[in-house]
C-alpha cells in the first residue's frame, strides 16, 4: 500500500546544482539587507526558500527552546553582525551533521552538528563557512548553471514530502543526488576562507577549523558506504582543502578562544536526547567513533559509557549482552550515567539470567526516576522477578 | 498502509506535488487516462447550508498559492512575481465575485498570543489533512467510505469555534492552488514528443496546468459544508480577467 | 524527482482500482488474527490489504491499525536484510517493544514521539501491557496514539489506534477503550 514517507526538513537540502564544468559567473556578494528584485530567478528562488522556510518553521522537528536558538544565534551575530540580521536560525532535530544557507537567509543547523562539534570555536568555523555560501551567493550560481542544461536532473522540488523509501532510504537518496550536486571545489575553496576568516576576526582559536572535517571523515571513514553522510556528500573535503585550512590555521599567530564553557552550558540538556538519536541510526561503526571522540572532547564518561552499552544492546549480536552489561556498569561507575542506565542493565541482567541484579538494578531505576513514565512496568518486572 | 508514516498532510503553505498528483490521479480514478479539458471535479456539498450574503460572516483564510514555469527540462521554476501577480488576482476576484453576491469577505487577522497563534496553525493543518482526505475518500469513487454513505461530511471540530470568534466569523474560506506554465521551449519539446510513456507521460506532456480546491467550513461546528476541486489546463491567471474565470469556476456552485 | 512521482502515481492508481471497503457491522465480532474483536461503531475496513486497517474518517486522520510481527520483522511485517530498520525480537520485554514501536515512527518522519504511561494489561485474556503516546506529523500537526499488545507463541500482536489530538483522536477514543476490552481469544 501507500507509504508515505518524506520527512519535510529533507526538502531544504535540494538546493542544489549539478557539478559545473563551466566556471562560475562573477557574481557580486549579497550585500545586507539586500533582497533581490521580483521578476529575478533570484527572487523566485527565495520565494520558494521562503516557502519552504514557513512550513520549516512550524515543522514538528524544529527545536524551539528560546536559550538554544539565542546561543547559536549569538555565534551567528559575533561571525558577522551585519549579516546576521538577515539570517532565520532554524535547529531541527535529527542526528545527522549539516547546516546550511538558504539564499534567502534561512539557516539550518542540525543537532547532529551541535552533537558533533566540540566546542564553540568548531560551531564557528562550520557556521562561517555556511555564511560563505550564503554571502558568495553559491545556491544562485548553481541555480543559474543548472538551468541552462537541458539533460539536468529536476532539482528544485521542495516538495520531498512525496512518496519516498522512509527516512533510510530517502537520505541515501538525497546523498547520492547531493554528491552529484556538490558544490563546486571553488566554492567550497571560497567558503573555507570565508569561514575561517570570519571565525579568527571574531576572536576564535584558528586551530580549531580543520579539526571538524578531521572528525567528519574520520566517523565516515567508519560507517562506511551504506552510511553516506549527507553534508559531505554535497560538501566534499578533499586532501588540499584540508592541507589548505591546516596550513591558515598553523600560520596564524593569535590565540584566540574556545569557546568551551559557554558551548556546553547551551547544548548540555540535550546531549542524551541527541544521543538518544544518534544511536537509533544504527551506524554502529560511525557512532562508536563519534562517542570515542566525545569522550575525548569531555563528554560526561557515564553517558558516553552508556550509549556504548546501547549500542550493543541495540545490535544484540552473540556476546554482545556481555558487552553491554560491562559498559553499562562502566557508567554507573563514571559521573553523568543517566537513569535509564540502571533499566537498561535490569533488562540485560534478567536476560542473562542473573534475577537478583535484575531486581537491584530495576529499583536503582526507580529511585533515581520516580516519576518515569514507565515506572508501573518496571514496577511489574521487579514483581515478576521475585 | 505503510506503518508508521506520517500522513502527508502538507500545510497548506508548502508545495503540493503530492497533492497534484493525487489530483490527476484521481481525476484518471476509474482508470482512464486522459485529460484534455478544463473542468471542475464536482462539488460536494452538505444540502442544508445556504449563506445569506447580507448578514453571513466569512473569513477569507489566507490563500495557498504557487505559480511556477515548467522549463523544456522540467523543471518546475518557481516565480515569484508570477506568484505575487495570481494571489493578488485570485484574492481579488475572490473578493469582488463575492461581493457581486452580496457578500464581503473579511480578511485574516493574525491573532494575538502565541497559544492562538498555534491554535489557528494546528487548525489550518488540520484542514490540509481533512481537504486532502477529501479528495481521497469523498472525490474518489474506488476510494469511498461506506460509513460515511456518500455524504461529504467531515470537521474541524469544535476548536473552529475558537477561529471563528477571533476572527469574528461564522465560516472561512480556505483556497488552495497550484499552478504552472510552461516555456516556449518546453512547447517545443513537446512537440518532438521525447517523452518516455510512464504515468506522468500524460501529466507531463501539459503545456501547464492547474490544481485547486476550494472549501467553506462552518466555524460554529468546524464543518466543512461544501468543497470544490478545480483541475484545468487553460487559463492564465496572472492576467486580471482570466483568473476571474477560474475564481468563477473554482466557486460554483458556491451556497449563496 | 520523476520517477518518484511515477511510482507514488502508479500507487494511487492501484489503490484507486481496487475497490472493496466494507464497513464493519457494529456488536458483532471480528476476526482479526488470532482473536476477534467486537467494535462498538461502524468502521471502514479495507478487504484488500495485507494487515487490517480500518478508519472512520480517512487514514490521516485517525487510524486502527491490528498487527502481528514475528520474530525479526518490522512493524510493517518485513524482514530487513539491511539491519538498518528497527526490528522485533521474541525476547523483547515490553519497555523494549514500546522503544521498537517508538523507534519505527521517528524512523517513519514523525518528530517527537514521546511515549508515556507504559504499564501492564490485558490482551483479552493473556498478559500484555499498552502505553500511550504522542507525536507530531513532520508537518507539526499534533497526533495521539495508543498501543495495547502481547507477545505469544514469539509473534507480537498490537493494536495501535492514532489521530489527529484536534477532534479525530478523542472522537473514538472511548470506543477504542471498549474494543479492548471486547478482545477474544
Amino acid at each position: 500500500m501507500i507509504g508515505m514517507r518524506a520527512p519535510a526538513f529533507a526538502a531544504v537540502l535540494l538546493l542544489a546544482g549539478a557539478c559545473t564544468t563551466t566556471p562560475p559567473e562573477p557574481i557580486a556578494d549579497l550585500k545586507p539587507g539586500e533582497r533581490p528584485a521580483l521578476g529575478t530567478d533570484e527572487a523566485g528562488l527565495w520565494m520558494q526558500m521562503d516557502a519552504v522556510e514557513e512550513s520549516l518553521s512550524t515543522s514538528g522537528r524544529i527545536v524551539t527552546d528560546p536559550a538554544l536558538n539565542a546561543y547559536v544565534r549569538t555565534v551567528t551575530c559575533r561571525l558577522s553582525a551585519e549579516y546576521c540580521k538577515d539570517m532565520r536560525l532554524y535547529i531541527v532535530q535529527t542526528p545527522h551533521f549539516n547546516a546550511s544557507m538558504a539564499p534567502n537567509g534561512t539557516m539550518q543547523v542540525w543537532t547532529g552538528t551541535l552533537l558533533r562539534v566540540q566546542n564553540e570555536a568548531q560551531l564557528a568555523y562550520v557556521l562561517g563557512h555556511e555564511m560563505g555560501h550564503y554571502i558568495r551567493r553559491h545556491s544562485v550560481q548553481r541555480w543559474r548553471s543548472i538551468r541552462n542544461k537541458t539533460d539536468s536532473m529536476a532539482f528544485f522540488t521542495v516538495t520531498t514530502r512525496m512518496a519516498g523509501l522512509g527516512f533510510m532510504g530517502d537520505l541515501a537518496d538525497m546523498a547520492a543526488m547531493a554528491s552529484v550536486m556538490a558544490f563546486s571545489r571553488d566554492h567550497e575553496r571560497e567558503s573555507d576562507d570565508i569561514g575561517f576568516d570570519l571565525m579568527v576576526q571574531a576572536g576564535y582559536a584558528a586551530g580549531e577549523a580543520p579539526k571538524i572535517w578531521v572528525a567528519l571523515e574520520e566517523e565516515r571513514k567508519a560507517a562506511g558506504a551504506e552510511n553516506p553522510s549527507l553534508f559531505l556528500s554535497s560538501h566534499p573535503p578533499t586532501e588540499e582543502r584540508l592541507a589548505t585550512l591546516q596550513a591558515r590555521a598553523s600560520a596564524h599567530t593569535g590565540k584566540g578562544k574556545f569557546g568551551n564553557k559557554s558551548f556546553v552550558t547551551a547544548v548540555r540538556r540535550y546531549r542524551t536526547d541527541w544521543l538518544r538519536d544518534e544511536v537509533r541510526k544504527r551506524d554502529f561503526e560511525g557512532t562508536k567513533v563519534l562517542l570515542a571522540n566525545l569522550q575525548k572532547a569531555g563528554y560526561p564518561a557515564g553517558e558516553i559509557h552508556f550509549f556504548e552499552g546501547e549500542l550493543y544492546r541495540l545490535r544484540g549480536d552473540d556476546g554482545d549482552i556481555k558487552l553491554a552489561i560491562s559498559a553499562y556498569r562502566k557508567a554507573l561507575g563514571s559521573k553523568g550515567a543517566p537513569a535509564e542506565t540502571h533499566r537498561a542493565l535490569g533488562v540485560m541482567y534478567w536476560k542473562s539470567d542473573q534475577p537478583k541484579q535484575a531486581r537491584k538494578s530495576f529499583r536503582a531505576y526507580l529511585a533515581a526516576a520516580p516519576k518515569a513514565e514507565d515506572r508501573a512496568m518496571i514496577k511489574s518486572y521487579i514483581q515478576q522477578l521475585k | 498502509m505503510s506503518i508508521g508514516t506520517p500522513p502527508r498532510a502538507s500545510r497548506h503553505r508548502s508545495s503540493f506535488h503530492g497533492l497534484a498528483i493525487l489530483i490527476a490521479a484521481l481525476a484518471l480514478a476509474g482508470c482512464t487516462t486522459t485529460l484534455t479539458e478544463s473542468h471542475t471535479g464536482g462539488t460536494g456539498t452538505n444540502e442544508s447550508i445556504k449563506l445569506d450574503a447580507a448578514n453571513s460572516r466569512v473569513v477569507l483564510m489566507p490563500i495557498d498559492i504557487r505559480v511556477t514555469e515548467l522549463t523544456a527540462a522540467g523543471l518546475e521554476e518557481p516565480k515569484a512575481d508570477w506568484t505575487e501577480a495570481a494571489r493578488n488576482n485570485v484574492t481579488a476576484a475572490l473578493n469582488t465575485t463575492m461581493a457581486e453576491h452580496g457578500l464581503t469577505l473579511r480578511q485574516y487577522k493574525k491573532p494575538k498570543g502565541a497559544k492562538r497563534v498555534r491554535r489557528d496553525d494546528q487548525l489550518e493543518k488540520l484542514h490540509s489533512t481533512v481537504g486532502g482526505t477529501i479528495l481521497v475518500h469523498h472525490y474518489s469513487q474506488m476510494n469511498r467510505l461506506p460509513t460515511k454513505q456518500g455524504q461529504m461530511d467531515w470537521t474541524l471540530g469544535r476548536t473552529a469555534r475558537q477561529l471563528g470568534n477571533d476572527q469574528n466569523a461564522e465560516f472561512a474560506l480556505f483556497v488552495f492552488m497550484r499552478d504552472s506554465y510552461a516555456t516556449s521551449g518546453r512547447k517545443a519539446a513537446m512537440v518532438a514528443s521525447t517523452i518516455v510513456g510512464s504515468i506522468l507521460g500524460t501529466r507531463v506532456a501539459k503545456a501547464g496546468e492547474r490544481i485547486g480546491f476550494a472549501s467553506l467550513v462552518d466555524l460554529r461546528n468546524g464543518n466543512v459544508v461544501w468543497f470544490n476541486v478545480l483541475y484545468s489546463d487553460t487559463g492564465d491567471i496572472r492576467q486580471t480577467e482570466p483568473a476571474r474565470e477560474v475564481v468563477d469556476d473554482l466557486i460554483s456552485g458556491f451556497p449563496i | 524527482m520523476t520517477r518518484k512521482f511515477a511510482a507514488l502515481a502508479i500507487l494511487l492508481l492501484a489503490t484507486a482500482c481496487v475497490p472493496s471497503i466494507v464497513a464493519t457491522p457494529p456488536q458483532e465480532p471480528i476476526q482479526v488474527g488470532f482473536y476477534s474483536v467486537t467494535p462498538q461503531v461502524e468502521w471502514n475496513r479495507p478487504m484488500m490489504t495485507a494487515s487490517e486497517i480500518w478508519t472512520v474518517d480517512g487514514y490521516a486522520l485517525q487510524s486502527l491499525r491490528f498487527l502481528d510481527v514475528a520474530d525479526g520483522q518490522t512493524l510493517s511485517g518485513r524482514e530487513d536484510p539491511d539491519d538498518k530498520a528497527p526490528v522485533f525480537r521474541r525476547t523483547m520485554l515490553p519497555n523494549e517493544i514500546q522503544e521498537f514501536i517508538v523507534e519505527t515512527l521517528a524512523a517513519g518522519g514523525w518528530a517527537n514521539v514521546k511515549p508515556k504511561g507504559l504499564k501492564p494489561a490485558k490482551f483479552g485474556g493473556l498478559p500484555g501491557f499498552r502505553f500511550a503516546f504522542g507525536m507530531l506529523s513532520d508537518d507539526g500537526l499534533e497526533y495521539d496514539g495508543v498501543v495495547l499488545g502481547t507477545v505469544r507463541e514469539d509473534t507480537l500482536h498490537i493494536i495501535m489506534y492514532m489521530g489527529t489530538r484536534l477532534h479525530y483522536y478523542p472522537k473514538y477514543a472511548k470506543d477504542v477503550e471498549k474494543l479492548f476490552k471486547s478482545i477474544r481469544t
